[in-house]
């Protein structure tokens, strides 16, 4: 697309407005902190104001924008719009879609390839089409399911040479390195590569035009679709699914205005045109900063960047739908999930300062840095705030300037809010005007109690990411029915609760005019363990559906896509269907008993290389003692030894099935049926 | 279960697991007809006998196991799979095409129907297509935090910065001052 005159344009208007609201507010602060009188401390809290005031403006702008570009009726330079909706889809080349897995629930993730593989036949273009599931999963009972699931979803859609399974047997540098793997395997059999998340669904009419429009632009690198939350059952997840719908689309259309082609990149539900993403994105190895690590756990926003400095576009198609996936259950979830978003996210510090890279990624990569390190600017400011004014009298434009504050967060929700039932098809949608006041005043009380908790589980993870503390890259939970309990929340959240209680004590002693300010933040932390534990109530989000709160467009009138994932019963549609059996080794069992099992699994290992003899003796002791002992006394390393080797498991599943059962140690003979 | 076959030559306990331990075997591989079940376990348990009169001293269990695994083995080379990494995959076609269900009969009696032998032919299993090496390696970390000396730093950042960009800084700054202090101004 040719908009490069205006692109440096809208640009500068949104710089323009940026730094007027932030002057604006800084001169705010400058006249208060000036009541007081100027200190090297009050020169430091106004800069870290500034920070924070750029951080907050910088949303208001994109959502305005976003709401002005949407109520005259689409930006008219988005990728989207360069092919028309009803335009004959071209030839698809070959094309892969990867779902990275990683001890994630096996029936979810197969559901959702079943799901879209069908919906992508529906289109009549799904030979251009390839599945793979690139699973990293160290659960060695959830990787045998996986592969039990591979194999019935296969034989369920006919899926063999369409469909295919690799377990890594190193799982070197998380999921960038993941993606690599198939880069470097099988990458150059395919133009185009479509990355999704364990819980990402897209259509397959989606599938089809994210695909032309990338053939229909040689030069565009990657699009980004929006991917909207879907499927939530607990209020936490439907405030946020809520939040998404009604506010997504502004923020991203806003951002398109500025971004154009240099927008980001989110990791999963994107098209990628493999051939420079192979030649450009390969992650580099970080210098050794603090405990950041060497290696980048948070790759998306860092690819965007590269290949745009390589000369690709790379676009966000906000207004394409199809593209859904689904959020954490409960806040203790998504924290968990933060926690490994933050520590990626502060890799990316040395990003900015990156040779060739482009204005707009620079600014998208220090967008991520603040979505965390914000937090403890907030907090320091908040600290520090109230110390300045002790025993001064507090001047009039703390009203005002909250004032100022308030219109700058709430404005969006509003515009949002107004945007919605403005448009009769919207409104009819989501439940009627009256609702969606009523939840966007809700979705407004949560995120004011919500936010203060965040800053302190953030500043935690910003401290941990550099000095230290557990990070890991665990799996993401994704779904929970029961939630978790008082006791759980209550160990989640009780710290900060003291920390609160005891900061709103002080205050109400030594600032007792700055009070209630101060505890519109500490509200939050005070009451987060029964908000936590409310929030993660999925009756409470049945009750708010019913009410007709939070609603969005899925749970109305849901596409059958998202229909056939919610679908409980097989007689209704069959379903990829692994048996949960809440026991200790039931995959190895598995693999060994099961004959079926016992074959898929070993023509799934690598061709056999020659092993070492010391190896293969050890691999026969393990297994004698496998088939005396039962499993109790090997450690995971040595059963993955096991199931990683073809002979053992052979000869383990021959030997075990011709010794009479007397001889057979009491775990084999409680798992033998369960097996079967 | 016991009813058919009654072993001439050993107890009934042993035999008894023997059978029991065939049916669960072919449980395992997918054969819902019990019918078909019988006929195979009553075939092997004969075969299984006639070896076990030669030598006495072998325990029911394992002869059957080895007589039902030796089967299944000699159906897996009728499609040339000799080595056993080979067979597994004849026996995964065979699951893959739902075999032990839907032509139990051809695992053990030799005969092949046509429809079974054109699913198997037709049955492609594949985890993986067919490996297509090439190269990603990372471009060198070009960064300019690595090599930045303070002193040449300031010399460098005056150096870069051209007259436009100043000027369009400024005018960002003005017209934002304009904007805040303009009625204080007027």
């Amino acid at each position: 697309m040719n908009f490069t005159d205006f692109a440096s344009d809208r640009r500068w208007t949104f710089i323009v407005l940026n730094v007027c609201l932030i002057a604006f507010g800084g001169m705010l602060m400058a006249i208060r902190i000036s009541t007081v009188g100027w200190t090297f401390a009050g020169a430091g809290l106004f800069l870290l104001f500034l920070v924070l005031q750029a951080q907050i403006v910088y949303g208001f702008t994109i959502a305005v924008t976003g709401w002005w570009v949407l109520r005259r009726g689409g930006d008219p330079v988005r990728i989207n719009q360069t092919i028309p909706p009803d335009a004959e889809p071209v030839d698809i080349p070959p094309t892969a879609i990867i779902v990275p897995i990683y001890n994630e629930d096996v029936n979810r993730v197969f559901k959702g390839i079943r799901v879209m593989f069908e919906s992508l036949k529906n289109t009549g273009k799904s030979d251009a089409f390839d599945f793979f599931i690139l699973s990293d999963t160290s659960d060695l009972d959830v990787w045998i399911s996986e592969e039990q699931a591979w194999f019935k979803l296969c034989q369920q859609v006919q899926g063999f040479g369409r469909i295919f399974y690799r377990k890594r047997r190193l799982t070197l540098h998380h999921k960038s390195g993941n993606v690599a793997d198939f880069c470097r395997r099988w990458g150059s059999r395919y133009r185009y590569l479509i990355v999704l998340d364990a819980d990402s669904v897209m259509t397959g009419p989606t599938f089809v035009r994210i695909a032309s429009l990338m053939e229909a632009h040689p030069q565009v690198g990657m699009i980004q679709t929006y991917s909207r939350p879907v499927m939530g059952q607990s209020l936490f997840q439907r405030i946020n699914q809520f939040a998404a719908y009604a506010y997504g689309p502004m923020f991203a259309a806003g951002a398109n205005f500025w971004q154009l082609d240099n927008a980001s990149f989110y990791g999963h539900n994107a098209i990628i045109r493999v051939e420079p993403f192979m030649k450009y994105c390969a992650m580099p190895e970080l210098p050794p900063a603090g405990r950041l690590g060497t290696r980048i756990l948070s790759h998306d926003t860092v690819e965007a960047a590269l290949i745009r400095k390589a000369g690709y576009e790379v676009w966000s198609d906000y207004d394409l739908g199809g593209s859904y996936e689904e959020t954490p259950p409960h806040l203790p979830a998504s924290l968990q999930r933060d926690r490994r978003w933050c520590h990626g996210n502060m890799q990316h510090f040395w990003f900015l300062f990156s040779r060739g890279l482009t204005m707009p990624s620079r600014v998208n990569i220090l967008i991520g840095i603040m979505a965390y390190a914000g937090s403890p600017l907030w907090l320091l400011f908040l600290l520090f705030s109230p110390i300045l004014f002790i025993g001064k009298h507090v001047p009039m434009q703390n009203t005002f300037m909250f004032a100022c504050a308030m219109f700058l967060l709430l404005v969006p929700k509003f515009l949002a809010a107004e945007r919605l039932i403005s448009s009769p098809e919207l409104r009819h949608r989501i439940g009627g005007g009256l609702k969606i006041i009523l939840s966007t005043i809700g979705e407004t009380l949560y995120s004011m109690i919500l936010a203060p908790i965040l800053m302190l589980f953030y500043t935690q993870f910003v401290w941990s990411s550099y000095f230290g503390g557990s990070k890991g890259w665990g799996s993401q939970k994704r779904s929970d029915d029961a939630g978790p309990s008082w006791g759980e929340c209550t160990a989640v959240h009780c710290a900060h609760t003291v920390i609160a209680v005891a900061a709103a004590v002080l205050a109400a002693m030594l600032l007792p005019q700055m009070f209630p300010w101060l505890l519109l933040v500490l509200a939050g932390p005070i009451i987060s363990i029964p908000f936590s534990r409310l929030m993660a109530s999925n009756k409470l989000g049945l009750s708010s559906q019913r009410s007709g709160l939070f609603l969005v467009p899925e749970e109305t009138q849901p596409p059958w896509e998202i229909r056939y994932l919610q679908e409980s019963s097989q007689a209704a549609a069959p379903v990829i269907s692994v048996p949960e059996v809440d026991l200790k080794d039931y995959g190895l069992a598995q693999a060994i008993l099961n004959p079926r099992l016992n074959s898929i699994h070993v023509s799934l290992l690598h061709e056999r290389r020659q092993v070492p003899s010391r190896t293969r003796r050890l691999l026969d002791h393990l297994g004698n003692q496998l088939l005396s002992e039962g499993p109790g006394r090997l450690s995971v390393q040595e059963k993955r030894m096991l199931l990683w080797d073809a002979n053992s498991l052979l000869a383990l599943h021959r030997k075990l099935w011709s010794t009479p059962s007397e001889q057979w140690p009491q775990w084999w003979r409680s798992v033998f049926n369960q097996c079967l | 279960m016991m009813n058919n076959f009654h072993s001439t030559t050993s107890g009934d306990s042993g035999w008894g697991e023997a059978r029991l331990r065939i049916e669960a075997y072919l449980v395992g591989m997918g054969i819902t007809s019990e019918t078909e079940r019988e006929r195979v376990i009553q075939n092997i348990l004969k075969q299984t006998a006639i070896e076990y009169a030669g030598n006495p001293e072998g325990n029911p269990v394992a002869l059957a196991m080895n007589q039902l695994l030796k089967t299944l083995d000699q159906w897996a080379g009728k499609f040339s799979f000799p080595d056993e990494q080979s067979k597994v995959r004849g026996s995964v076609l065979l699951y893959a095409v739902d075999g032990p269900k839907m032509w139990p009969a051809a695992l053990f009696t030799g005969e092949m129907p046509d429809t079974f032998r054109q699913a198997i032919s037709d049955c492609q299993v594949a985890a993986t297509p067919d490996l297509s090496v090439s190269r990603m390696v990372p471009q060198p970390f070009d960064n300019a935090l690595l090599d930045i000396k303070l002193p040449n730093a300031v010399g460098k950042l005056t150096k870069d910065i051209s007259p436009s960009f100043l000027a369009k800084a400024a005018a960002v700054v003005a017209s934002g001052l304009a904007l805040l202090f303009g009625n204080r101004l007027r």
